[in-house]
């Protein structure tokens, strides 16, 4: 609990306008809403530099320990709201544990003039501050629609809503069409009529064909103007002809022409 | 009828949904005659001619464009509602890095910033065309580099880089 109390010493709480610096013991304050302060910091870094500006510490000569006390207030805190906490937060923990172990330790030799272990940290930490100071600027810096306002629908219009236009020539639209139509009379209903060729009477005609010509070539037989229907009482006719054995179908080789015969 | 080089500019400017560039100008009024001189002149006297009406032409990084004058914000928001223009810091901070240090790797924005890139920033601010891939560092893993472009000064009414406010090395907080 003593995390707690370092933690929410540092937090400037408004209520109701007023600045409250010292937060009632009893006062309970709902998890989440920590949770929204936790959540400003833009990583360890911002964490730290919120931390130092608060203290106002000299950053060039930054106290390690108060310092990674407060950082790890922060984290232990952060964990107990099982936030969950960036692997970043905790490279940063250890490292500030590094740069105090490294202070701590004796200088061996007098000589080697060695490098303040805080010097890189020092210098991420302005580094971070100069773009973050930019940032702020940019944020400031007058913008479309909200300072100034382009005059054309380039705005509004994302290239990704734009719908290509497919180029289309007439006469696909057609046979678009046309398949439309086809598919519709397939699933028209059809009214049964009675049946107006008979496969029989076609057999007829068929051999009657024959008694005049020898043979006839098979596509000959049909009559288109008849329909798919004629087309269809032709071809069960040659087959019951071809049953009952009285024509014969002819070919010469494969894939060549097919003609019809006379049983003779 | 004939249309003046001014005419044809202001014309071909309000049908555009991007900036035009001088260049652009020229190549479409297709007149080896004119000049970058006569255009930038041609703008000259549309913005005279535009000094009492609401609009007038800018030039940003992606070349002219018209703009709405000042104190026009309440009937415009009223009639296209954004949404809201904030951005979040890391989104900010992110683009200001690359803005000021490009080109950059995702890598250098996140030494500075101390904590992971999000996908998404990187993302959007793709998608917003601000940045773009300009090569790959000839470093392990070969990461991508970004810089600004034009679209993300156009965005912010600038024609340079170094338009934008200058930053300054931090020394003490």
């Amino acid at each position: 609990m003593k995390s707690w109390a370092l933690v929410l010493n540092n937090i400037n709480a408004i209520y109701n306008g007023k600045v409250i610096q010292n937060i009632p013991e009893d006062l309970f304050i709902p998890p989440e809403h920590l949770r929204v302060i936790l959540e400003q910091f833009e990583g360890p870094l911002d964490l730290l530099l919120y931390l130092i500006k608060k203290q106002n510490i000299d950053i060039t000569d930054l106290p390690i320990l108060p310092i990674t006390e407060q950082y790890m207030a922060y984290i232990s805190l952060m964990e107990e709201m099982h936030f969950e906490l960036a692997a970043d937060y905790l490279v940063m923990a250890s490292t500030l544990t590094e740069i105090k172990s490294k202070l701590l330790l004796p200088i061996e030799n007098e000589d080697e003039e060695e490098d303040d272990p805080r010097a890189n940290l020092i210098k991420r930490l302005l580094e971070y501050q100069k773009y973050k100071n930019a940032s702020e600027q940019l944020d400031t810096i007058p913008r479309n629609f909200r300072d100034f306002y382009v005059v054309s629908n380039a705005v509004d219009t994302k290239k990704n809503n734009l719908v290509e236009i497919p180029d289309i020539q007439l006469n696909q639209l057609k046979h678009a069409f046309l398949d439309v139509l086809r598919r519709a009379e397939i699933s028209s209903t059809h009214n049964i009529k009675s049946e107006t060729l008979s496969v029989r009477e076609r057999m007829t005609s068929i051999i009657s064909l024959l008694n005049k010509h020898e043979n006839i070539e098979f596509s000959k037989l049909f009559n288109i103007s008849e329909g798919r229907l004629g087309v269809v009482v032709t071809f069960l006719a040659l087959l019951e002809l071809v049953k009952e054995s009285l024509v014969d179908v002819i070919q010469n080789q494969p894939m060549s022409k097919l003609y019809i015969g006379k049983k003779i | 009828m004939k249309y003046s080089l001014k005419n044809i500019i202001e014309c071909i400017l309000l049908v555009s949904d991007e900036p035009l560039s001088s260049s652009q100008i020229i190549k479409i009024i297709s007149d080896k005659k004119h000049t970058k001189k006569d255009i930038a002149n041609a703008i000259n006297e549309l913005n005279n001619d535009y000094q009492n009406k609401a609009i007038h032409i800018c030039e940003v990084a992606s070349g002219y464009r018209f703009q709405a004058k000042g104190g026009l914000e309440n009937y415009i928001h009223k009639l296209k509602d954004k949404g809201s223009n904030k951005f979040s810091k890391a989104f900010l901070e992110t683009t200001a890095i690359i803005a000021y240090k490009q080109p950059v790797t995702r890598g250098d924005i996140e030494n500075i910033r101390g904590i992971a890139v999000s996908t998404n920033t990187i993302r959007t601010l793709i998608e917003l065309e601000w940045i773009k891939v300009v090569g790959h560092k000839d470093s392990p893993g070969k990461p991508e580099l970004f810089a600004t472009t034009s679209k993300f000064l156009d965005y912010f009414n600038k024609n340079k880089l170094s338009e934008l406010p200058e930053i300054s090395d931090v020394d003490s907080l």
